[in-house]
């Protein structure tokens, strides 16, 4: 009787056993998929147009970043009069990256005589009039 | 000595079988509590991978009246894949026909833009200062499918 009780308490033992085990490794697993989540945060990237400027047909954006992540002149991109966004490279090809504190003016043939310019990336925008 | 010698038997499988079913209910038990643990896991850190933007000027949406539609352009700054087909989109609370511009890009990749064609039959004038809400979703859905969502007030001209 006490010898059949106890392989019982044995079996039932060793499957919580095995159950916390378990518990512990998802417990941990999981810790370290938000720690992941948590240092994979997004770029910080604020681009800014500091001026724009329309002589005769050709148009002078001069841009910043006051984001602390570089970002590519392709991932930024030029709204004119809510136009099509057209990529920065359009203005600028000298360079691949705008770093933090970076200034860069881009210019490039436009048609008409567009009045706002407004820049966006990575969901910071930022417009002013053209002069 | 027989009789007890198949009492003695009789206890142990007795006891084989309810250590077994408790067995059973605590494993099965488990299980659910650890699927839910792993479903909850993937869950968040598909959002948490899945991120867009707007790159439209919000204070330049040029609403075509005669055709009931206008365009914006969505920028995917997450680090997952998006689908294109499954963006929706309300503009001042009502739901928009979304299509894409283009055939290009194919694939929503991290970074890329897409822009849209949205169109339903609702009355905008100028100078209406109107709620947009885009809802993107990732192209995988295994082990769990990423959702997010943004809104910006934007400028009807």
């Amino acid at each position: 009787m006490g010898g059949s009780a106890s392989v019982g308490a044995l079996i039932v033992g060793t499957v919580l056993l095995s159950i916390f085990a378990n518990a512990m490794v998802i417990t941990l697993e999981n810790r370290q998929r938000f720690e992941d989540i948590d240092e994979d945060k997004s770029k910080d990237v604020e681009v800014r147009v500091v001026n724009a400027t329309l002589v005769t047909s050709t148009l002078f954006i001069n841009i910043t970043n006051d984001g602390s992540d570089p970002v590519l002149f392709s991932d930024i991109w030029i709204i004119l009069d809510g136009g099509n966004p057209l990529p920065f490279t359009d203005y600028f090809s000298s360079n691949e990256y705008l770093f933090p504190g970076e200034n860069v003016m881009g210019s490039d043939t436009v048609p008409g005589t567009p009045n706002r310019a407004f820049v966006s990336s990575y969901g910071h925008g930022s417009g002013v009039t053209i002069q | 000595m027989s009789d007890g010698g198949a009492s003695e038997m009789i206890m142990l499988v007795a006891s084989l079988i309810v250590a077994g079913v408790v067995s059973a209910v605590l494993i099965q038990a488990w299980g659910g509590v650890s699927y839910a643990l792993d479903s909850g896991a993937d869950q968040i850190e598909a959002n948490a991978n899945t991120d867009a933007t707007l790159v439209s000027d919000p204070m330049n949406i040029n609403w075509n009246p005669s055709l009931n539609q206008t365009m914006i352009t969505v920028q995917n700054t997450g680090n997952s894949v998006l689908n294109i087909t499954s963006t929706t989109v309300l503009l001042n609370g009502s739901l928009m026909n979304v299509t894409q511009r283009g055939a290009i890009p194919s694939v929503w990749l991290p970074g890329t833009i897409v822009n849209f064609t949205i169109q339903a039959a609702i009355q905008l004038s100028t100078n209406d200062e109107v709620f947009l809400n885009v809802v993107v979703l990732t192209e995988t859905l295994s082990p769990a499918q990423g959702v997010n969502s943004f809104t910006e007030v934007v400028r009807i001209v």
